[in-house]
């Protein structure tokens, strides 16, 4: 009952046959980054290590997809970790860890953004990820940085929605808490970005490029 | 998440993104390090600003607090039996009391009326 009570308080998203499998997940992870945030407010660097690892590519995949630059989506991935050694220990356990990490990534992003629009130097700066790491077809590159392209046009919290939806497979409620929204304005942001997005990707293939 | 069709699956691929990692440039033990400087920089920067307001504030109040009780003394706040007065001081207010109404009623009178008394006076003295 008590493993219940804290699955439906986080929202997670299973199904009723693997609802006790995913509920101990939940419950040890919960457990798990409460007392890492309880260890890196008494200055513990490993547990901070240990935080770091699991959660580093997530945010740095999050930043990167909105920021399409490497050096300031590790920048932002630093600071996301500066700013939760800073508040481990006043943090207090309301939500999800998840959820408070990515509301002080978030709230890093805006920033950035903001930043950035006060330079004007978006188009100047933007970086290109190697080659390499997307393989050797040149023509596959080109279709990613269409859509890397396409994706910065879209409005932050509609790109953030849908990063949050896909990236980290959080439910709509999680989402709004997160964005300080309801449910039906993030389905709503979702489904307009996934619109552009979508009709890009038409035309590429239109176009034959995929 | 399931995928409705290429599109979708396409986009959901490209936006997951797992083929990127983070290169991290910074370790644990750094970021430590740099939220400790933060703290100290926050609270030097703190210092700077409000320490020499807090320093002008002390001198206005003891400035303030200063004047008041000069204030207070001077307008005979304190009572009559710590005033003291030395004999020259107590004199000079004796001969300021006598001659105040003399002074009053000579300023009081007209011009005439001085006149005549000054006519008085000489026609006296002869």
């Amino acid at each position: 009952m008590q493993c219940a009570n804290l699955t439906l308080s986080y929202e997670a998203k299973a199904d009723v046959q693997s609802f006790p499998i995913v509920c101990i997940d939940v419950k040890n992870s919960v457990a798990e980054e409460l007392l890492w945030l309880e260890q890196i407010s008494k200055g513990e660097s490993q547990a901070l290590e240990r935080l770091m690892e699991k959660w580093e590519d997530s945010l740095y995949r999050f930043f990167y997809r909105s920021l399409s630059h490497h050096a300031d989506s590790q920048d932002l991935t630093q600071k996301t970790f500066l700013r939760v050694y800073k508040a481990a220990a006043s943090y207090v356990p309301k939500a999800k860890f998840s959820t408070w990490l990515f509301t002080i990534a978030r709230n890093l992003l805006i920033d950035e953004i903001k930043k950035r629009n006060r330079f004007k130097t978006s188009e100047v700066m933007e970086e290109t990820h190697p080659v390499e790491d997307f393989g050797d077809e040149a023509r596959i590159r080109d279709w990613r940085e269409i859509l890397e392209h396409s994706i910065r046009g879209i409005p932050e919290n509609q790109r953030t929605a849908l990063l949050l939806r896909v990236q980290q497979e959080w439910s709509y409620a999680e989402i709004a808490k997160v964005m300080k929204a309801n449910e039906q304005m993030v389905k709503t942001w979702i489904h307009r970005a996934r619109q552009v997005l979508k009709s890009k990707i038409n035309d590429l293939i239109a176009r034959g490029e995929l | 998440m399931k995928t409705e069709n290429k599109e979708d699956e396409l986009l959901d691929d490209f936006l997951r993104a797992e083929n990127l990692r983070n290169q991290r440039t910074v370790s644990a033990n750094e970021i430590i390090a740099l939220g400790k400087g933060s703290v100290r920089d926050k609270w030097s920067r703190r210092l700077q600003l409000f320490g020499p307001l807090a320093i002008a504030a002390c001198v206005t109040l003891v400035f303030i607090f200063d004047f008041k009780e000069d204030a207070v003394q001077r307008s005979g706040g304190e009572s009559l039996e710590e005033t003291t007065l030395d004999l020259s001081e107590a004199g000079l207010l004796e001969d300021m009391m006598l001659l105040s109404p003399e002074i009053n009623e000579f300023f009081a009178i007209s011009e005439d009326s001085a006149l005549e008394m000054l006519v008085m006076l000489e026609h006296k003295m002869k």
